[in-house]
């Protein structure tokens, strides 16, 4: 056994490559440990004993792919080589054989793994900031290390090991590795992961078993810590107890098992025994060779016969895959994973309702999941057939043939044509989705899209990964490269590499579709940038080739200049309104802004009292022009000698112009200070009148909040609107680089005890909007008038009373209903493709009115207005503004309620988004400060509660917020916990989840009525004009209405826990 | 009239072996044979002619058109059987000899089934023309890269230890094809086996750590012997008493008799004169070497 391990052992030791692979991986683990900031939560430092670990779970998952690689060609060393019928036939034991072979291979992978690990601990004890906390604890390194590292090495080794040896299939066992991989992400996905950006909630016993099912141990790391505080996240390491424990004791033992599974299985003999089995054998009897003449053919050496030869390479390559088992087992792994995926989109777990299965939804499913496993495999599909030839030692042939250099054209079709069939595997299963969900509307653009960003640009990368192998002399340093450069050219770590999106050609799109819009402008930005990406790989391919043919002709150079010209032309075109993102730069500009502006927070800037503005929509164009005038007004008790004027970025200024006591100044800076030569009196106004104009380019993505677009546009317009004084916005909040600049820490939240402003800063809106003759324009406010002109349809906004600065628009080819609802219209626009719920919304709009009317209030506008916009825009499910709700079409518009009533968002979003009209919006109007979200976004969560209850029973509520208790206590450890009366509105969780959970455990404390009673009297109390309140306010009424003995009970829900 | 001359070639492989050293060669239509041992050259000469490595120095011409220049000058017109190939799996016959025939520029498919048919008839692997290559026995998948070495209209062949793992009746019958074939095109066979070169080449040439040491007609170089070759049975015990005192060119166990061939210009005591063959001469001239 010792020979067996030793013999390999030392070949490694002796060769060049493996301390070069060990001095890569110490390299990748410095870089790895000393720039990665995968944040675990608020305050939890990076070196933590919590967040090592969790980071040596994560980096674990590199093992896979070190034991797949080492596994290749160490596991399969005898076979390859045909040594097996010498080294089978000595008197070795097949105990001692495999025992040793495996010590060998599970040491080699542990080594590599190692050193990676040591680079990683060292490159992250040489960093120093504020996310690292000082002091180095060799354990907090070392426990994870024995807990995932050589646990998990042992798992994925003696699991690659057992396919080897039962199946002595190769491909077998590389696809058996990434099986592995996508087993770990999709059982990620149902652990509440903060990795996974789009973990949904899991019920508690979803939960437990994935803890136990983990075969790398992050579930139940995660269920064990699940209770920690920031302080036991950074002073303690997570116990190997319970679930962990369990999961770790499961893992060994399995991979024992798997061991014993490999001896049994594997055999001497019959590995040399089937090969004679497969014998052809041949008829008995004379040989009988015919005398005469052997038949020529005269051979013709033209296009024809070129473009034959490929079509007979690839039909040879395909021959071999089709033939092979990897192919269905790689199909299944494709089909299971993204079906994994649809199925979770549309499903969407406890939270969120069932969605419809639409074309877009899968399509977009499709694209977020298919580039990277696709290109994985085709990395070692592409090294497979690539080197064939030489392995089976085909290559003596077929190299002294005359067409022999188009082989390698032949595997690219070979590959075009593999990629096609996983796209389409992929399509008829959505499809089938689509049909067992009912959903049989089929989006032929939407699927389309998967070809274009999955299929091409995979083309283009079997392209570049065939040259890499064809430069690269060695099979498995072509494999190892390959693989690196998938995945840094086909991840997001690409754009560590390059910010130009143009020389992202091998990357996917993880971008939006909209039932409105489609994939809007990015589909023909897609095809032209990867045009230029296949003009580039031409012409690498052309340089290659010339290279090897050691052509002299001029003219035969000259053939570069053609895909020269292409890639010029449409990167060109591509590039086309680039905008550079310059990091530094923008830190400078925050940094000046700061040091140079921030007296402004001090001294006095007038209020903007009225806004009269007109605003030309032009989607096809995909910009906007906005025409505006403000009346600004000195409403605080000092004069005021400057204005300090902000206008947005990436807008052009056609003229601005501030007019004060009949002087004019001409602003043509984006932030601008104007000294007044008369300062500006107590009561006082001046003007401003403004035209710039915005356009974005799909080489610079679109801005989610300001998504002017081809259909279904919506923009939080006023947040591009001028603005006056200090913005502390525009702060930088890296507490290192302001460290470095010698800043102070940012400009604080308000205090609660801070004294107000003495006035609410509202304004009364005037505003015109005009868009294409398909489209219908909503705004703000009430709608006056609406006319057509010169081929435009114009609308005319106006609030009846004032507002807050905040206003949005949207525009879209709208359907729309309307109904009288006592003297309150209640109108719905949406998408002519959504239309299954707008009923239901109407009549939770009536119900949230009837409600809110009854317990708080008068609703305070003639109308609501209702209207869906494209997911092009993201951040939000819906969002209230004066008399108009916008609701996102992913979340309310296409929810398939009937298949599950529980989860019903209309009812919470339509009860949600009302209540504002009662809290925030006009009403309720609390300024910026420690708790004001308890008064917005808490009591919109109460009232939705209360509907909720209403509708489908107090049994069904409480469900709902045991619920919100369990979301609550799952994101509570990763940041400092605050008492309601204090929230930021950062702290989410906190916000609606325990918001929710308390005001109804006060409701079950002193009655539903009484907290309603106390609801209505704030309103009446702090309701517009009168000042803006305070949390504390709040609570104030809640005691009031209260007997003196559950005071303490109230002060703790709210001041307290 | 089909020429390829080759003149001082050589080639030194990276580790520092000399493959080829300086080797010149002038052959026409015709089986020229190139004997040597193990390890002589031959297939480093043979791949290096068919455009699969490049020398380090000389020229390499066929039919006037420069081969090192463009390796397709010869790639055109040629058949190659290295020697112990590999095929791809899961292939069957028919479909790899399709492959071949269309890399050799047969893209009319009536031509190529007419002529795959015809061949896997002529090397009598017809009824396993559906079977996968890589499970036939070594002599079928010799046959088998007989067939895909005519394929086309070559005019040169050049076969790598063409008869090794044949059995006899085989052997017999493959260096009856090469020898009708050898009318109309350059054949250029490489082997250790003096018998084939006797039987079937026209010239011949002897290599040795990749020089050429000897070169001619196969019954030039034998006459060169008579007289010259003296034969004995002896004791083993013996053998190196005579081969201090005689030039030893081989010794071969003949029913447990040691039975020992020398060469030398005079009359040997005890020794009985034997007729040359080709053998003796090629076993002379590697001792000469060594001598």
């Amino acid at each position: 056994m010792k020979a067996i391990s030793f013999f390999h052992l030392n070949q490694y030791y002796r060769s060049y490559i493996s301390y070069l692979v060990l001095a890569f991986l110490l390299g990748f683990g410095f870089y790895a440990g000393n720039n990665f900031n995968l944040t675990v939560g608020e305050g939890v430092y990076l070196n933590s004993p919590y967040t090592i670990g969790y980071f040596a779970a994560m980096l674990s998952l590199i093992i896979i792919f070190i034991a797949t690689i080492i596994g290749s060609q160490l596991l399969f060393k005898e076979w390859d080589n045909r040594f097996d019928l010498i080294l089978y036939t000595t008197p070795i034991s097949k105990p001692q054989f495999l025992f040793g072979r495996f010590c060998t291979y599970f040491y080699l992978v542990l080594v590599c793994f190692f050193c990676f690990y040591v680079g990683f601990v060292v490159g992250q004890n040489i960093r120093s900031g504020s996310e690292i906390h000082s002091g180095f604890h060799l354990w907090h390194y070392l426990y994870p290390f024995f807990l995932f590292g050589i646990v998990n090495t042992l798992f994925v080794c003696s699991f690659l090991f057992s396919v080897t040896f039962v199946t002595r299939n190769k491909m077998l066992m590389v696809m058996f590795g990434l099986l592995l991989y996508v087993m770990y992400i999709l059982l990620l996905m149902f652990s509440n992961s903060p990795f996974m950006t789009g973990t949904l909630p899991q019920s508690a016993m979803a939960e437990t078993l994935s803890a136990l099912m983990d075969p790398f141990g992050v579930s139940s790391y995660f269920q064990n810590s699940k209770n920690f505080t920031v302080y036991e996240r950074n002073e303690q390491i997570v116990p190997l107890n319970g679930l962990l424990l369990l999961n770790r004791t499961l893992f060994t033992v399995l991979s024992i098992a798997l061991l014993f599974v490999a001896q049994n299985k594997f055999s001497f003999s019959s590995s040399i025994i089937k090969k004679k089995e497969l014998k052809v054998v041949e008829q008995s009897g004379r040989v009988n060779f015919l005398t005469g003449k052997v038949v020529t053919k005269i051979p013709h050496f033209n296009l024809i016969s070129q473009l034959k030869t490929i079509a007979s390479f690839a039909n040879i390559d395909l021959m071999y895959i089709s033939k092979s088992i990897v192919l269905p087992v790689s199909s299944l792994i494709l089909l299971f994973f993204i079906g994994m995926e649809m199925n979770a989109e549309i499903e969407k777990g406890i939270r969120m309702p069932q969605k419809f299965a639409s074309s877009g939804l899968l399509a977009t499913t499709i694209n977020r999941n298919f580039f990277l496993l696709g290109a994985l495999f085709l990395t070692y599909f592409s090294n497979d057939i690539f080197w064939r030839s030489h392995l089976s030692r085909f290559s003596q042939i077929e190299n002294s043939t005359y067409y022999h250099s188009q082989k390698i054209k032949g595997h690219w079709l070979s590959m075009t044509v593999l990629i096609t069939f996983f796209t389409l595997i992929l399509v008829v299963e959505a499809l089938l989705f689509q049909v067992s969900y009912g959903y049989l509307q089929f989006d032929i653009v939407a699927y389309s899209g998967v070809v274009v960003f999955n299929t091409l640009p995979l083309v283009l990368m079997a392209g570049v990964l065939l040259l890499l192998n064809a430069i690269i002399k060695h099979k498995y340093i072509a494999l190892g490269v390959s693989v690196l450069f998938t995945i840094i050219f086909a991840t997001p770590i690409i754009k560590m590499i390059t910010d130009i999106t143009l020389f992202q050609f091998l990357s996917g799109f993880n971008g939006a579709w909209s039932d409105f819009n489609g994939y809007g402008s990015y589909l023909t930005a897609f095809i032209e940038r990867w045009v230029f990406g296949f003009a580039v790989v031409i012409f690498l391919w052309l340089i290659l080739d010339m290279i090897k043919q050691k052509t002299k002709h001029i003219y035969k150079w000259s053939y570069l200049l053609i895909p020269v010209l292409i890639a010029g032309f449409y990167g060109s075109s591509f590039m086309k309104g680039y905008v550079e993102s310059n990091e530094q730069a923008d830190i400078n500009w925050a940094v000046t802004y700061e040091q140079q502006l921030k007296p402004f927070q001090q001294l006095p800037q007038p209020s903007i009292t009225d806004v009269i503005t007109t605003i030309d929509l032009f989607p096809e164009d995909r910009s906007y022009t906005i025409e505006g005038a403000y009346i600004l007004k000195n409403e605080t008790e000092e004069s005021i000698s400057s204005v300090l004027l902000n206008f947005p970025e990436n807008y052009t200024i056609s003229n601005a112009v501030f007019s004060y006591n009949k002087k004019e100044q001409i602003i043509d800076n984006s932030i601008t200070v104007v000294h007044l030569n008369q300062p500006m009196s107590v009561g006082d106004s001046a003007s401003l009148n403004f035209k710039m104009q915005y356009r974005w380019h799909s080489v610079n993505g679109h801005d989610p909040m300001n998504a002017i677009i081809e259909n279904g546009s919506f923009m939080r317009i006023s947040r591009y609107y001028p603005t006056l004084g200090y913005q502390t916005k525009y702060e930088i909040s890296d507490a290192d680089i302001r460290k470095s600049h010698n800043m102070g820490p940012v400009s604080p939240l308000k205090k609660l005890e801070d004294p107000n402003n003495g006035f609410q800063e509202v304004i009364t809106l005037d505003m015109t909007i005009s868009t294409s003759a398909t489209q219908t324009a909503i705004g703000t406010g009430i709608l006056v008038e609406s006319w057509k002109k010169e081929g435009r349809n114009y609308f005319h906004y106006k609030t009846l009373d004032p507002i807050p600065f905040r206003f949005a628009i949207s525009s879209a080819e709208y359907a729309s209903k309307k109904v009288d609802h006592n003297g309150t219209d209640i109108q719905v626009f949406y998408s002519p493709k959504h239309s299954e719920n707008v009923e239901h919304l109407i009549e939770n709009t009536k119900l949230t009115l009837d409600y809110s009317e009854k317990n708080f209030g008068k609703y305070p506008f003639p109308s609501i207005t209702f209207a869906e916009i494209s997911s092009f825009t993201r951040g939000f499910n819906a969002t209230a503004y004066p008399a108009t709700i916008f609701m996102n079409e992913d979340m309310a518009f296409h929810a398939n309620l009937k298949a599950d009533r529980q989860q019903d968002v209309i009812n919470e979003l339509a009860a949600h988004e009302v209540a504002h009209f009662w809290w925030g919006t006009t009403q309720i109007n609390p300024d910026q400060r420690e708790g004001a979200a308890f008064l917005t976004e808490t009591l919109a969560m109460y009232t939705e509660m209360m509907i909720f209850k209403k509708m489908y029973g107090k049994d069904m509520m409480m469900e709902k917020v045991q619920m919100y208790q369990d979301m609550y206590e799952s994101q509570k450890g990763f940041s400092k916990e605050v008492p309601l009366y204090k929230v930021d509105s950062s702290q989410s969780h906190i916000i609606y989840y325990k918001g929710a959970v308390v005001m109804v455990k006060l409701s079950e404390l002193i009655g539903e009525e009484k907290v309603n009673e106390a609801l209505r009297n704030f309103l009446n109390q702090h309701k517009f004009p009168k000042s803006q309140p305070k949390s504390i306010d709040l609570i104030e009424e809640f005691l009031r209405v209260t007997d003196t003995m559950i005071h303490p009970e109230i002060e703790r829900l709210f001041l307290e826990i | 009239m089909n020429t390829l001359t080759i003149k001082d070639l050589s080639l030194t492989y990276k580790n520092g072996v000399h493959a080829i050293q300086n080797i010149s060669l002038e052959l026409k239509n015709g089986m020229f044979g190139l004997l040597g041992p193990n390890g002589a050259g031959k297939s480093s000469l043979m791949k290096t002619i068919v455009g699969l490595q490049k020398p380090n120095s000389g020229s390499i011409e066929f039919n006037e058109s420069d081969v090192l220049l463009n390796p397709l000058n010869i790639q055109k017109h040629l058949g190659f059987l290295p020697q112990d190939f590999g095929v791809y799996p899961k292939s069957t016959a028919i479909q790899l000899l399709h492959h071949l025939a269309i890399l050799k520029g047969i893209n009319s498919k009536k031509d190529r089934d007419e002529q795959i048919l015809s061949l896997l008839d002529r090397v009598n692997l017809m009824a396993q023309k559906d079977k996968e290559v890589h499970t036939f026995s070594g002599g079928m998948k010799q046959r088998f890269g007989v067939a895909q070495a005519l394929l086309g209209q070559p005019k040169i062949v050049i076969v790598d230890e063409p008869t090794a793992g044949l059995d006899p009746e085989e052997r017999n019958r493959f260096n009856t094809i090469l020898n009708e074939l050898s009318e109309d095109m350059i054949i250029i066979l490489s082997t250790h086996l003096v018998e084939d070169v006797k039987n079937l080449c026209s010239e011949m040439a002897i290599m040795s750590n990749g020089k050429i040491i000897s070169q001619g007609k196969p019954k030039e170089v034998v006459e060169t012997l008579t007289g010259k070759i003296w034969q004995r049975s002896i004791d083993k015990n013996e053998l190196s008493i005579y081969k201090k005192s005689y030039r030893v060119i081989s010794s071969q166990l003949i029913e447990k008799k040691l039975v020992v061939t020398l060469y030398n210009d005079e009359n040997v005591k005890g020794f009985a004169p034997a007729s040359p063959s080709l053998e003796d001469y090629y076993f002379y001239t590697l001792s000469h070497l060594q001598n």
